[in-house]
């Protein structure tokens, strides 16, 4: 018979770094249109795997001379290759018992609703080429009344939090006490009976030292702020971010942390294309496109996967978290950062 | 602590069929646009693993039975899924013990600010002008390992003469990945025989012409090893199936151009401009996912290689018929 240790047990050999076991009904409350029952109404529980993304992945952008290999690695090899391979073994594990495995890859950009600003219709990711992935739902409907509208996306990090695996930071980046902000998550629903964890009681692994803040170069996140819910009876909370913004900025920068592009496009700003990244402008997907248009030809995409430029509130936070009291303290043994954070002089 | 020995265990474990570690040190003098201390500054050894083309998909483009399970399974699956899953699981090992492991996965599609080559196996290649350094002293990103340098350095092979690599296993039939990490781990002797002899049989094999024999010396660590000349660009046009030798090659290509017998007999040298001008041309069978184009040339370098190193008994790994063998052996044989 299935049991909770037995499935923990079986992730970790499988390959995931954490596994927890989440109570759906925590998702009481949760918009329909992101709530995972409505893809499985007989499921019982929601299987969390968290996958860690190597630190020495992050070296690079520390250190400004490589950056290619994090969103080939850490978000291509992870979303496309390690996570549903890590998947498809735990679900014929769990389907050898005679219970059924609807496994969820982290599918970005494909859902009935935007996972940028909630709105309907069709917009982009930040993680995933425009090109390629631009998102076709462009029309869709519920093919029942008792249903909701294909393909129905819920939150990872909502569903990472009620499988008990960690908490969501200030930053929006969700945080285990084993890996701080460096994992990807992907999900099992299910019908098996299976004893499902306490949400994460630990000391808190976000300090609110408002580093994500500081060191967003897009200033992206809010400092005063926030967003806050109820799950289970717990406040969870996290900064206001700007998505859109973070957008333009994540997969392109500024002037000051995009070594590829040189200093003259950005002071030309051809167009006004630039103008979202020189602050002239609100975020808007339409910004986000010309942003992205004028500089993409600088670093080429691979896997279908942004080349990420930034890392500014992910740094940030490993960096506070390799200190004090933080989570990750003695983890390795030696820091992320061991000199102050570079920038372009120009 | 973790010991070569567990490190190399593991990475059998993992799928990798060789594996070696190098000295951090046997990388002085290279281009800092290529040197791993550049990424991570402590880097004590650099480990390298690679990953055989199973030679059965060989023969079958060899015997001209089927072209596509080489880019599809030989090069994408290998690059894209197999050496993934390897790193990802590798750096699990490395980071648990507290070190650091920096993966460094093929980077096909982009080139080094001061490399001018280009990568066959895809469909274009971008190289990175502009790129700056963000600070004193360090090189302008991305620093990109030179895979084959770092081969030899980790001890698995010494260079082929078009500046590839041979491995005592598999000669020229494997594919690498690398960790940089600042773990202390006893570093392997790199190999000091060379194993190509220089028979040229690559050269004469190339239907596009794209390798000769003109000597250059490449010094590692102190030790000097001898290459031929390889224009990737010339091999770019012909491993797209340039040549009349491709099967799928009839009289409707290349109809309009006063040029086309010299490019049909290799004989033509393209720069890169006209290089990547043709690839439009060239479009005889799908290309994979991620933009890994079919390798119509049907790998004859490498082949040809393999088969003499074969004959001459220099590689270790052995099968029951030798490949040269195969082509003349029916089922009832």
């Amino acid at each position: 018979m299935l049991t909770n240790e037995k499935i923990k047990k079986a992730a970790i050999d499988a390959g995931a770094d954490i596994c927890g076991i989440g109570n759906l009904s925590l998702f009481d409350g949760a918009p329909p249109d992101m709530d995972p029952r409505f893809i499985f109404p007989e499921a019982r529980c929601i299987i969390g795997l968290a996958f860690r993304i190597p630190r020495g992945v992050q070296r690079g952008l520390e250190e400004g001379t490589q950056f290619y290999q994090y969103p080939s690695l850490a978000y291509g090899g992870i979303n496309e290759i390690y996570g549903p391979a890590v998947l498809y073994n735990l679900g014929r594990l769990i389907e050898d018992e005679g219970w059924e495995a609807v496994a969820y890859r982290n599918t970005g950009a494909r859902g009935s609703i935007s996972d940028m600003d909630g709105t309907d219709g069709s917009t982009i990711s930040p993680e995933e080429e425009i090109e390629l992935h631009n998102r076709s739902v462009s029309y869709t409907k519920a093919v029942s009344e008792e249903k909701r509208a294909p393909d129905l996306q819920f939150s990872f990090r909502i569903a990472a939090y009620i499988c008990g695996m960690g908490e969501i930071g200030w930053s929006k980046m969700f945080l285990t006490p084993q890996f701080g902000p460096m994992q990807r998550f992907a999900f099992i629903l299910t019908d098996a009976p299976l004893e499902t964890d306490s949400l994460y009681d630990g000391p808190p692994l976000c300090k609110k030292c408002m580093a994500c803040v500081r060191e967003c170069p897009g200033h992206c996140i809010s400092a005063t702020e926030s967003v806050s819910i109820k799950i289970g009876g717990k406040t969870v909370e996290w900064g206001a971010l700007d998505e859109w913004k973070c957008f333009a900025f994540y997969t392109h920068t500024g002037k000051y942390q995009n070594p590829f592009v040189p200093k003259e496009v950005f002071e030309e700003n051809k167009d006004g294309q630039l103008d979202l990244l020189e602050g002239k402008t609100k975020a808007d997907e339409a910004q986000v496109k010309k942003v992205y248009k004028a500089l993409e030809e600088y670093f080429p995409s691979w896997l279908g996967y942004n080349m990420v430029k930034c890392g500014g509130c992910l740094q940030a936070c490993i960096n506070q978290l390799e200190k004090g009291s933080g989570c990750l303290n003695g983890r390795f043994r030696k820091p992320l950062r061991t000199r102050k954070r570079w920038s372009l002089d120009r | 602590m973790i010991s070569s020995n567990e490190i190399k265990q593991k990475a059998l474990e993992y799928g990798a069929d060789i594996v070696g570690i190098g000295n951090i040190e046997s990388y002085e003098g290279v281009s800092p646009l290529h040197d791993p201390r550049f990424i991570l500054p402590d880097a004590k050894c650099v480990i390298g693993a690679g990953f055989r083309v199973p030679r059965g998909i060989l023969r079958v483009m060899d015997n001209g039975s089927q072209i596509y399970s080489y880019t599809s399974l030989g090069v994408k699956s290998i690059s894209e899924e197999l050496a993934e899953t390897f790193l990802l699981k590798m750096a699990a090992v490395i980071e648990n013990e507290g070190y650091e492991a920096c993966l460094q996965r093929s980077t096909p599609h982009i080139r080094a600010k001061d490399d001018y080559g280009t990568n066959p196996e895809v469909m274009a290649t971008k190289q990175l002008p502009y790129s700056e350094s963000v600070g004193s002293g360090k090189p302008a990103p991305d620093v990109i390992l030179d895979f084959e340098q770092s081969a030899v350095i980790c001890g698995v092979g010494t260079y082929g003469l078009r500046g590839n690599v041979l491995t005592p296993e598999f000669g020229p039939f494997q594919r690498f990945v690398f960790i940089i990490t600042n773990a202390p781990l006893e570093c392997d002797e790199m190999i000091g025989k060379e194993i190509c002899d220089k028979c040229l049989e690559c050269v004469k094999a190339c239907p596009g012409n794209a390798i000769s024999n003109d000597e250059s010396i490449v010094e590692i660590g102190g030790s000097k090893h001898t290459i031929g000349r390889y224009d990737k660009w010339q091999c770019s046009v012909y491993y797209r199936g340039a040549h009349k030798s491709n099967p799928y090659m009839d009289d409707r290509y290349f109809i309009d151009y006063p040029d086309r017998d010299s490019i049909l007999d290799g004989s033509k040298r393209f720069t890169p401009e006209e290089s990547a001008a043709i690839y439009s041309e060239l479009d005889f069978l799908p290309r994979t996912q991620y933009g890994y184009v079919p390798c119509l040339c049907k790998k004859a370098c490498d082949i040809a290689c393999y088969k003499h190193l074969e004959s001459t008994g220099a590689l270790t790994k052995k099968y029951k018929i030798r490949m040269s063998d195969e082509s003349e052996k029916g089922c009832n044989e």
